[in-house]
C-alpha cells in the first residue's frame, strides 16, 4: 500500500486516492489539430522507473496531485499540487 | 497412561489445572500453558499426519510455526478449521482434533502405497504424465489428485465468528519478543516514542522462554514495557507482510485460544500498521539435514527437543541421539539430558566441537565427523544407523528420538519482502539481510548475532537507532543481561548425507533431494524455476525449515556457491491467515456500505422491492404480495401513461456549480452550449470523454446568472464530479468557478403522466403550473406541505412531468402530500422497472446505449455538437473511423409479432435472415410495452437510420430464439414530442 | 413560514438506549441537530468568519467552521430557520464567494468517550492519537467506504463526523459494530 504525502491533508494512504495516469501530457489547446489530440489522449511513455503522474485526493481533498512515483519500487519522491511546476522526471 | 511423557517438574505449564482434549477421537489430557502438540508429545503420540504426496506417516518437527508435519483440523462443525499448527495451536478445555490427508485411518492408510511407487512420482510428475487430453484435467486428473493430496476439510457452513480490522500508528514497530526485541523496543519507549511491540507467540521472550537464569530480566522487561504508556503490546500476533512505504500487515489471534470467543468480542483481528521505523527482531530458525528417510516420525529439531523439555516440561523420547554440524545442539542434548531423558549419542560432522568435554561430562558419547545414514522403524524411529564421514562400517544404535540440527537461518522474511538484498554470511552459513529498503533494520538472531546477552545487547542498539530516527534521542538506559561468552554456533556447512533412500529436503510438500537434482537435469536451473516446478518450499510453512537446504542441494547440483544461487523471493504472507481475517468485517451485506435515499423508509413500509444499482437500494417495483413478473410493472407504466404516476430519483447526481465562469466551463464540458440557456431554464446536456465517446448526460438548469445546478446519471455522478476538477483544476485553472455535489441534499421525485398539473396544483403553493406560465424545460421554486421545493420541467417517461426536489429531510413530507393530492387522479408509485419501460418507450438512452463504445452521433445526438467553441471530445470525437457510415447507430426495434409470446432479449443480436450468422448489431434494451402492447427495444444496427422500416430478425443463440422485428425510429412513443410539451 | 422539522437521515437506528457490551465505559454516541454550509472561494471574501488553516476547524460554543478543502469550508450551526443560514452567509459574502447549503445533504453524529478512538481505528486510516490529532483538528479521510470529515472536539475525545447524509444509516452500522467491543450508549439528539 502506498502512502502518498498530500500537500494539503499530510501522508494519507492510498486507498484515498484515484490513479489518474500520466502528468506529464497537456491537452492542447482549443485550437490543436487532431494529431495533438491523439497524442494527448492515447500516447503514453509507460517507463520503467520515475513517472509524473496524476493521482486523486478522492477521499481527501478532493485535489488532483501531482506525484513523482517509481514504477518498480513504488518510491515516491514527489507530491505536488497541480498548479505547481514538476519537471518530468528522466526515469 | 496419561501424560506419559510429562516431567515431573518444570516448564511454563500451569499444573494446578488439567484440561482435557482429544486427537482423532481419543481424550488426552494437558495444561495450561501447552500448544496440542506439547500436549500430544506429553502423552506419547508423535504420529500426527501423513505426508502430502507419498503419505508416509509425520510426527511433530519442530515447536512453532515452522512445522511442516504436524498439520491438524481443529474443531468442529462450522468452527472446523483445517492446515492448523498443533505446534502453533494453544490448549483449551474441550479442545477437538483430528488427523488430516488419510484414509482410512492415521495409522494404516491406503495411498501409503504412492511411496512405493515413488520413483515416478518425482518432480514434475503431474505437469508430465497429466498433459493431455486437455479436457481430461477438469473432469478425470483433478478429482483423483484432489483426492488423495488434499490438505484437510474445510467447514461447509458459514463461519459464525467476526473478524475485523485495525489500524494503527506508531514511531517504532518491533516484531519479535525475545532478547533483542525486548530490549529494542523498551529502549525505543524509554526514549518516549510510541511503539508496537507484536509477538507471534502467546506468551512474550522468545528464546529466553527457554533461560531459566534470566526468566528475571524478561519478567523485568516485560513489566517495564507493559507500564509505559505509549508501548502497546500485541501476543499472539503475526506480522504477516511488510509492504512498501512501511506498512505492514499483522494477524492478531484474539480468541483462536478459546473454544469460542466472548460474546463481542472477535475471532481474530488483522492490523495494518503504519511504522515510521521497524526493528525486524524475527529471530532464527533451525534447519535439518537430508538423509535417508529423514521424515520420520521420532526425528525433531533439536531446538524444539529443548523447547518441549525446558518450556513445557515434555520428555519428546526416551532414548536420545542427536545429529549436528555446529554446538547448538549440545545445548538441546544437555537440555534434555538434564530433564532425565537418556540421550546417548551425539553425531557430528565436524571435526572438532569445544562442546564435546560438556557431553562427556554428562556420559554423553560424541561422534565426530560422522553422519546419520538411515533410520529404522515404520511410524517411528527405533534406531539410527551411523558412519564415519570418511566410510567405514555402519553402526546401529537403539533411539526413539533423533534430534537435528544443520545450523541456524536467520528469519529474513519480513526483511526480504521489501526486496531488501540478502547477504551470505560464511560464519554461519546462512543468508542475513542486506542493506535495508525500507525504514527498518534487524537486530538479534535475525541479523545472524547469536546467544541471549549478544542479542540483547544488539536489541538495545537498533531500539535506539529506531526511536532516533523518529526523533527521540535521550533514552535511559535499562540492565541487559550479562554476557557470558556466547558466540556463533560455530556451524560447519553440511546439507545433505548422501545415502540410498528418500532424503527430504520439504517435508510439508514430500519434496527430495533426488527431485531437486532431476528438476536441474532437467534444465530447471534457477532457483525459482526449480522451487516451481518441484514445489520446493511452496508449501503453507513457506520452506522455514526447508528453504536453505533446497538451495545447497541447487547449488551443489550446478556446482555453484548458494549464495549464487540465492533463495528464492520471499513474499507475504510469512505465515497462513485465514481468509476470515483478510475479509474482516466485509462480508454478507457488509461488503459496502448502503446507499439510501431519503424515501428509503417510505418505499420500505410501501413494499418496496429493491435492488443494489452501484451502492443504492432503490425500489424496482411495488408489490405487498411480493410478486414477480411483469403485472407490478405494467401497472405502474399504465398508471404514468393514462394518469400519473411518482417516481424516487434522488440518486441522479447533483452538482451546484457557480462563479462568473461557471457558463463557460459548462460549455467545456458539456457538446452544447449552457452558457446562453436563460436564467429559470433547464437544457438537455451530453458529455463526451476526450477520445469522444459518450460519457454522461443529464439535465442542467440555470438558476441564476452565476449558478447553474447540473445533473448527472445516478451511475456516472461521481466520476462526473472527479472529471470536473481534473478538468479545472490542471487544465483549466483560470476559470473562476466553484462546484460540489448536492447530492444528498435533495430528495427528487418524478411527477409523470397527463393528469400531473392536476395532481400537483393540488399541493404546490406559490408556482402556476400552467402550461404559458411554467413550460416545458422551465424551472421555479413553490413550497409543498409547507416544505421548499424546486420544480423542473423535465421528463424521461415521455409524459408531461415535473420533477420536484426538496431539501432531503422533507422527502416524505413532500412525496406524501403529491400521493394524497393525485389520489383522485389515480396516482400510483413507480419503481425502476417502469421508469426503465417508460425510457425505451420513449427512446431515452441510458447505461445500455451509453455503455462506452458509442458516440453522440451514434446515439442521434450528431445536432447536439455545437460548432463553435472548444469542449471535451471534440477532435477526438470527429476522427473518420467514428464518422465512419456503417457504424452501428441507435435506432427502434419492435416484434412484429404483437402477442407477447415470443420475447425479445437485450444483447441478442441483429441478422437479415433468420438463419443468418452476420450480425448487423445488438439489442441494448428491451422491454414489454404497454403503449403498443407488444416487446419493443433500442438497439444499436449498421446504417440503422437508413433501415427504418426493415424487417430483421432478432436472434438469441444461447436460448435458440430468433424473433422478426420491425426497425423503426428510437421514439417509439409521441416523436413528434407533444405530450411534454402539453 | 417556517418549514416543518426535518426526519433524521440515521433513521431508526439511532433510537437512545444502550447496546454491546456492558460493564466496561461505553462510547456514547449521538445526532447534531445542525445546519451546514459549504462556502468556496477566496478567503478574504467570507465576511466576519474566522476561516481555519488546512486540517483545523474554529470551534465555538454555537458554531464550529471546518477546513475541508483548498478554499472550501463547512460552517455549522445548531439548527434554525430553514435556509436562513446560507442566506445570511451569501449576503456577507463576497461575488468570488460560492455559498451552497449542505443542511439536509450531511448528517453529524457525535461521538465521545475513552473509547472513541478505538472504535475510529477499526476504520479511520488516519492517526487519532493525541500527538498526531487533538482538540481542533479536522481532516476528510475515508471509514468503511465512505468519505467522512473528522472533526475532534474536545480531549475526552470528543469527535464530530460530518457524513453524507444518504450514507447515515450504513455508517451507523458500521459503528455499531465496531463499537459493540466496547458497548455503546445512543443519546437523544442534541
Amino acid at each position: 500500500m502506498l502512502r502518498i504525502d498530500c500537500p494539503w491533508c499530510g501522508v494519507r494512504d492510498e486507498a484515498e486516492f484515484k490513479y489518474g495516469g500520466d502528468a506529464t501530457v497537456k491537452r492542447p489547446a482549443a485550437d490543436g489539430d487532431a494529431e495533438s489530440f491523439y497524442r494527448y489522449t492515447y500516447e503514453r511513455a509507460n517507463p520503467k522507473g520515475w513517472h509524473l503522474e496524476w493521482w486523486h485526493h478522492a477521499a481527501g481533498c478532493r485535489q488532483w496531485l501531482k506525484v513523482v512515483r517509481h514504477t518498480v519500487t513504488h518510491e515516491i519522491r514527489t507530491v505536488a499540487k497541480a498548479g505547481d511546476d514538476v519537471p518530468a522526471p528522466s526515469s | 497412561m496419561s501424560q506419559s511423557h510429562r516431567l515431573p517438574a518444570g516448564g511454563r505449564i500451569d499444573r494446578s489445572r488439567t484440561i482435557r482434549f482429544s486427537f482423532d477421537g481419543r481424550g488426552y489430557e494437558g495444561h495450561p500453558g501447552d500448544t496440542l502438540a506439547s500436549a500430544l508429545l506429553a502423552n506419547g503420540v508423535q504420529l500426527v499426519g501423513r505426508s502430502f504426496k507419498y503419505h508416509r506417516p509425520r510426527g511433530i518437527y519442530a515447536a512453532g510455526p515452522d512445522d511442516p508435519n504436524a498439520l491438524v483440523e481443529l474443531r468442529s462443525g462450522a468452527r472446523q478449521e483445517p492446515n492448523t499448527r498443533a505446534t502453533t495451536a494453544e490448549l483449551y478445555d474441550g479442545l477437538e482434533a483430528t488427523s488430516q490427508n488419510r484414509w482410512p485411518s492415521l495409522a494404516f492408510d491406503i495411498s501409503s502405497v504412492n511411496s512405493l511407487f515413488g520413483r515416478f512420482l518425482g518432480a514434475g510428475f503431474y505437469y508430465k504424465t497429466f498433459m493431455w487430453p486437455a479436457s481430461f484435467w477438469e473432469k478425470v486428473y483433478e478429482p483423483i489428485i484432489r483426492r488423495a493430496a488434499g490438505l484437510g476439510r474445510a467447514a461447509t457452513s458459514p463461519d459464525p465468528d467476526t473478524y475485523e480490522s485495525m489500524h494503527a500508528h506508531c514511531d517504532v514497530l518491533v516484531v519479535g519478543s525475545g532478547a533483542a526485541g525486548l530490549a529494542a523496543a523498551r529502549a525505543a519507549g524509554a526514549a518516549g516514542a510510541r511503539v508496537i511491540l507484536a509477538e507471534q507467540d502467546f506468551e512474550l521472550g522468545g528464546g529466553l522462554l527457554l533461560d531459566q537464569a534470566r526468566e528475571a530480566w524478561r519478567r523485568t522487561m516485560v513489566e517495564a514495557l507493559a507500564a509505559m504508556p505509549e508501548v502497546r503490546i500485541l501476543p499472539r500476533t503475526t506480522v504477516f507482510g511488510f509492504y512498501e512505504h512501511n506498512v505492514l500487515g499483522a494477524v492478531e489471534r484474539v480468541a483462536d485460544h478459546l473454544p469460542a470467543p466472548a460474546e463481542h468480542d472477535v475471532r481474530q483481528r488483522v492490523w495494518t500498521i503504519r511504522a515510521r521505523q521497524t526493528v525486524l527482531a524475527t529471530g532464527a530458525t533451525e534447519r535439518p539435514i537430508a538423509f535417508p528417510d529423514n521424515d520420520r516420525p521420532g526425528i525433531m529439531l533439536a531446538s524444539a527437543a529443548m523447547t518441549y523439555a525446558r518450556r513445557y516440561g515434555v520428555r519428546p523420547g526416551e532414548r536420545i541421539a542427536v545429529f549436528a554440524n555446529n554446538d547448538t545442539a549440545y545445548d538441546s542434548a544437555f537440555a534434555l539430558h538434564d530433564a532425565g531423558a537418556n540421550v546417548g549419542i551425539i553425531v557430528d560432522v565436524r571435526k572438532n566441537s569445544l562442546r564435546a568435554m560438556g557431553a562427556h561430562e554428562r556420559n554423553i558419547a560424541v561422534r565426530l565427523g560422522s553422519a546419520i545414514v538411515g533410520v529404522r522403524g515404520g511410524r517411528q524411529v527405533s534406531a539410527v544407523a551411523i558412519r564415519a564421514r570418511n566410510g567405514g562400517a555402519e553402526r546401529v544404535i537403539d533411539a526413539d528420538l533423533l534430534c537435528v540440527s544443520g545450523g541456524w537461518n536467520p528469519a529474513v522474511h519480513l526483511a526480504s519482502h521489501t526486496r531488501a538484498r540478502l547477504d551470505w554470511d560464511k560464519s554461519i552459513a546462512a543468508f542475513v539481510p542486506g542493506t535495508p529498503v525500507q525504514a527498518e533494520r534487524s537486530a538479534g538472531a535475525a541479523l545472524g548475532v547469536f546467544g541471549i546477552a549478544r542479542a540483547a545487547a544488539d536489541g538495545a542498539r537498533a531500539g535506539l537507532e529506531a526511536a532516533a530516527a523518529t526523533g527521540f534521542t535521550s533514552a535511559p538506559a535499562f540492565e541487559l543481561p550479562a554476557a557470558d561468552g556466547e558466540s556463533d554456533p560455530m556451524v560447519e556447512a553440511f546439507w545433505e548425507v548422501k545415502a540410498k533412500g528418500k532424503s527430504f529436503v520439504d517435508l510439508q510438500n514430500d519434496v527430495t533431494s533426488d527431485d531437486i537434482r532431476l528438476a536441474h537435469r532437467e534444465g530447471y536451473t534457477h532457483i525459482e524455476h526449480a522451487k516451481r516446478y518441484t514445489t520446493h518450499s511452496m508449501a503453507t510453512d513457506q520452506g522455514k525449515t526447508s528453504g536453505l537446504l533446497g538451495v545447497a542441494v541447487l547449488a551443489e547440483a550446478r556446482g555453484e556457491s548458494i549464495e549464487k544461487v540465492g533463495v528464492p523471493t520471499y513474499r507475504p504472507y510469512v505465515s497462513p491467515v485465514t481468509w476470515g481475517a483478510l475479509a474482516g468485517r466485509d462480508v454478507g451485506h457488509h461488503l459496502q456500505p448502503v446507499r439510501r435515499t431519503p424515501l428509503h423508509h417510505w418505499h420500505v413500509r410501501n413494499h418496496g422491492i429493491f435492488l443494489e444499482t452501484g451502492l443504492w437500494l432503490r425500489p424496482l417495483y411495488y408489490s405487498a404480495t411480493r410478486e414477480t413478473g411483469w403485472e407490478p410493472i405494467l401497472k405502474e407504466a399504465r398508471a404514468v401513461r393514462q394518469a400519473v404516476g411518482i417516481c424516487d430519483v434522488s440518486t441522479l447526481g447533483k452538482i451546484d456549480v457557480q462563479g462568473r465562469d461557471a457558463g463557460t466551463f459548462l460549455d467545456r464540458l458539456y457538446t452544447n452550449t449552457f452558457s446562453t440557456l436563460a436564467v429559470g431554464r433547464a437544457r438537455y446536456g451530453l458529455m463526451l470523454r476526450e477520445d469522444g465517446m459518450m460519457f454522461d448526460d443529464g439535465t442542467t438548469s440555470r438558476l441564476s446568472e452565476t449558478r447553474y445546478l447540473m445533473t448527472t446519471t445516478t451511475a456516472k455522478a461521481a466520476e462526473v464530479l472527479a472529471h470536473m476538477e481534473f478538468h479545472h483544476q490542471t487544465v483549466w485553472p483560470e476559470l473562476d468557478v466553484h462546484y460540489c455535489t448536492v447530492t444528498d441534499q435533495w430528495a427528487q421525485m418524478s411527477v409523470a403522466g397527463p393528469k400531473t398539473r392536476l395532481a400537483l396544483q393540488g399541493c404546490v403553493e406559490g408556482l402556476d403550473l400552467s402550461n404559458e406560465a411554467f413550460p416545458f424545460m422551465g424551472v421555479g421554486e413553490a413550497t409543498i406541505a409547507g416544505c421548499p421545493v424546486r420544480i423542473y420541467r423535465v421528463s424521461f417517461s415521455g409524459e408531461m412531468a415535473y420533477e420536484v426536489a426538496t431539501p432531503a429531510g422533507y422527502g416524505e413530507r413532500v412525496w406524501e402530500a403529491i400521493l394524497e393530492a393525485g389520489k383522485p387522479h389515480g396516482i400510483l408509485p413507480y419503481g425502476l422497472e417502469a421508469l426503465g419501460l417508460l425510457r425505451i418507450e420513449k427512446g431515452h438512452v441510458a447505461g445500455p446505449e451509453l455503455n462506452g463504445q458509442t458516440t453522440a452521433r451514434d446515439l442521434g445526438f450528431e445536432k447536439m455538437m455545437k460548432k463553435k467553441g472548444d469542449f471535451i471530445g471534440r477532435v477526438n470525437g470527429e476522427r473518420p473511423a467514428l464518422m465512419a457510415p456503417d457504424r452501428p447507430r441507435l435506432v427502434g426495434i419492435r416484434a412484429v409479432d404483437p402477442s407477447f409470446e415470443k420475447r425479445l432479449r437485450g444483447g441478442a443480436h441483429i441478422v437479415e435472415k433468420p438463419d443468418s450468422k452476420a450480425s448487423l448489431g445488438w439489442c441494448t434494451s428491451i422491454t414489454r410495452s404497454v403503449e403498443l402492447e407488444r416487446w419493443l427495444g433500442l438497439a444499436m444496427i449498421r446504417q440503422g437510420p437508413e433501415r427504418i422500416g426493415q424487417r430483421l430478425y432478432a436472434t438469441y443463440p444461447l436460448k435458440n430464439e430468433v424473433v422478426e422485428v420491425e426497425v423503426c425510429s428510437p421514439h417509439h412513443v409521441d416523436p413528434e414530442n407533444l405530450r411534454v410539451r402539453a | 413560514m417556517s418549514a416543518p422539522e426535518r426526519l433524521s437521515p440515521f433513521g431508526p437506528g439511532l433510537t437512545p438506549g444502550r447496546d454491546g457490551a456492558a460493564g466496561g465505559t461505553p462510547v456514547i454516541l449521538s445526532e447534531r441537530r445542525v445546519d451546514i454550509v459549504q462556502v468556496m472561494g477566496a478567503e478574504a471574501a467570507v465576511a466576519g468568519l474566522a476561516l481555519p488553516k488546512p486540517g483545523r476547524a474554529e470551534i465555538s460554543s454555537d458554531a464550529m467552521i471546518v477546513w475541508i478543502q483548498p478554499s472550501a469550508w463547512l460552517v455549522i450551526r445548531p439548527r434554525g430557520v430553514e435556509g436562513a443560514l446560507a442566506k445570511s452567509l451569501a449576503g456577507a459574502a463576497g461575488t468570488k464567494t460560492a455559498v451552497v447549503d449542505q443542511s439536509h445533504g450531511r448528517a453529524v453524529l457525535r461521538l465521545s468517550g475513552a473509547h472513541a478512538r478505538d472504535v475510529l481505528a477499526k476504520g479511520c486510516r488516519i492517526d487519532l492519537h493525541p500527538r498526531a490529532f487533538s482538540a481542533g483538528s479536522a481532516a476528510t479521510t475515508t471509514i468503511d467506504h465512505i468519505t467522512v470529515t473528522i472533526v475532534q472536539v474536545d480531549a475526552t475525545p470528543t469527535y464530530d463526523l460530518v457524513l453524507p447524509a444518504n450514507f447515515a444509516e450504513a455508517f451507523l452500522d458500521w459503528l455499531g459494530m465496531s463499537a459493540t467491543e466496547f458497548g455503546y450508549e445512543i443519546r437523544p439528539t442534541a
